[in-house]
């Protein structure tokens, strides 16, 4: 420190001795400053406002002597660390002494006054007050420092009781969010539950009701066959040979009919015949029907995998009926031996159905329209193909005759 | 051409059994009866021991036709002919286990059948 930086506070009553320790104090520390008071209280007062690096004493002064005011300079926390050196007369006084290092004194000099002794002790001094202002300093850092740790400390512990907090909040919502969902779970077992009777009963209801369309078909059939069986016997016991001709017509066309709902009965699949299986066995009743000779005609198939609905078949079979019973009627008279060729096939392209009928015997006669033909068997099927499957026929005269048809595959949507 | 075999129908569709009747009969064979359950062709076949049996396995009654065929088959070894419109695998896999003469799905092949018949009961 240097000296401008000092500052020494003297007390004493005697203006004189003020005077020479003021002296010999700027001699031994030029530049510093020396601040007087007359009394205790003045002292007191002056040190608050001035805080000095040292106090100089005197003991005996009228109202608060040099004790008394030591003692209300070390009681007060600011002024504490200031050291402080009396300066007395009574040398000799044992008790005096004593008493100035109970009253919180750190030193004393004896007046007269020794000006090296009084820079000795003032050096002294100033080192104690360093020492207790470091000291001071440091506890303060240390409070300080002990303050901002506690401090994060604090927060630390705030931040953590938050969270705590948070995460009991959390807790308690999961919990609250686990029964609900324990809750939901048991709502969601009853409805997966109730969901699987229902399905059963739709099932069962569906089974049902495959049973029965099954059951119809097969009834259908049934009274379809009493009908031809009817009819047969009719031409048994009223045989004519005009009439029985009309008979086997509508018993085949009855039996094309039947023969649909008899695929659909034993089909896995109730609105679909296998068009394939139908037409052969369709040729097979035709033959038995016709009383044709099998050893004379046969038939060749080129048959395609197509399945038909119901609303497609029974026309499709009807005019299949018509085309190969015409052919054993007409195609090979007078026992001639021939060839029936089928053919079933899909055109992709075109999304149609392709029926080819052909045979080998004798042909139309020479400008014989068939398509103008007014038989029943003709202007019906004609009929079915152009305006209920909407599709078109060609016959080809030529080497016997060749009827070619084509019609949509997808002119109805599955009903069942 | 005479013949001389015996035949007993079992159909519950009695026109269809008529039809049959009237079939044979004009290809000379004798039908002894033409019934429409099982309890009456067992009772038939008893009674009249026809050379061939035409059953039909939906019948009218408790009895269907193989079981009626099983009951004949205890006192006399009658070729039974099954004709049926129900042609489910379940059902003919039990009728033949009978060993029957044949199988007819309806409605029936007639020259089929009638040479089946031919062929076991003479004519």
């Amino acid at each position: 420190m240097t000296n401008e930086a000092l500052k020494m506070l003297v007390i004493d009553d005697t203006l004189d001795n003020i005077t020479v320790m003021k002296a010999v104090l700027e001699d031994a520390f030029p530049g510093i400053t020396i601040l007087a008071a007359l009394t205790g209280g003045d002292g007191i007062i002056i040190a608050r406002i001035e805080k000095p690096d040292v106090v100089l004493l005197d003991i005996v002064m009228p109202n608060i002597d040099g004790f008394e005011t030591c003692r209300k300079l070390k009681e007060d926390e600011q002024l504490k660390d200031i050291p402080v050196l009396f300066v007395t007369a009574m040398s000799t006084d044992r008790e005096s002494r004593i008493r100035a290092l109970e009253s919180g004194g750190e030193a004393f000099i004896t007046k007269p006054i020794d000006a090296i002794e009084l820079e000795t002790q003032v050096r002294a001094m100033v080192k104690i007050g360093t020492a207790n202002k470091r000291k001071h300093s440091e506890k303060e850092l240390l409070v300080a420092q002990i303050g901002e740790q506690t401090k994060e400390l604090t927060d630390e512990l705030v931040e953590r009781q938050r969270i705590e907090n948070e995460l009991r909040d959390a807790n308690r919502k999961q919990m609250h969010l686990n029964a609900a969902m324990l809750n939901m779970l048991e709502d969601l077992k009853v409805e997966i539950a109730n969901r699987e009777k229902a399905e059963e009963k739709l099932k069962a209801s569906l089974d049902e009701k495959e049973v029965l369309i099954r059951e119809l078909y097969h009834r259908t059939k049934n009274n379809m066959n009493l009908i031809s069986s009817y009819l047969q016997l009719q031409m048994m016991y009223n045989p004519n040979e005009t009439t029985d001709v009309v008979f086997r017509d509508i018993i085949s066309r009855i039996q094309s009919m039947s023969l649909v709902h008899q695929k659909l009965y034993g089909s896995q699949n109730l609105s679909r015949v296998n068009f394939t299986d139908y037409i052969r066995e369709l040729v097979g009743l035709l033959f038995n029907l016709t009383n044709v000779n099998y050893s004379k005609i046969s038939v060749s198939y080129e048959l395609e995998d197509v399945e038909l609905l119901i609303d497609t078949a029974i026309p499709c079979g009807l005019v299949t009926t018509e085309l190969v019973s015409n052919c054993f009627k007409h195609a090979f008279p007078q026992g001639r031996e021939g060839l029936i060729n089928i053919v079933l096939k899909k055109d992709s392209e075109k999304k149609c159905i392709i029926l080819n009928i052909s045979d080998d015997g004798v042909g139309l006669p020479d400008g014989f329209d068939l398509k103008k033909s007014p038989t029943l068997g003709m202007v019906t099927m004609i009929g079915i193909i152009e305006k209920q499957l909407k599709g078109s026929i060609e016959f080809v005269n030529d080497k016997g005759l060749k009827c070619m048809i084509s019609f949509k595959d997808n002119l109805y949507t599955e009903r069942v | 051409m005479a013949c001389t075999g015996k035949i007993l129908i079992v159909e519950d569709e009695i026109v269809s059994g008529i039809l049959l009747q009237k079939f044979l009969t004009g290809h000379g064979f004798a039908v002894t009866a033409l019934v429409a359950s099982g309890e009456e062709a067992v009772e038939s076949a008893r009674l009249n021991r026809p050379d061939v049996v035409l059953m039909d396995i939906q019948l009218a009654g408790e009895m269907n036709g193989i079981d009626a065929a099983v009951r004949i088959k205890t006192y006399d070894d009658i070729p039974v002919i099954f004709i049926t419109g129900y042609d489910e695998p379940i059902i003919r896999d039990r009728a033949m286990t009978l060993a029957p003469a044949a199988y007819f799905q309806k409605p029936c092949n007639m020259p089929a059948l009638l040479a089946t018949i031919r062929e076991i009961a003479g004519g």
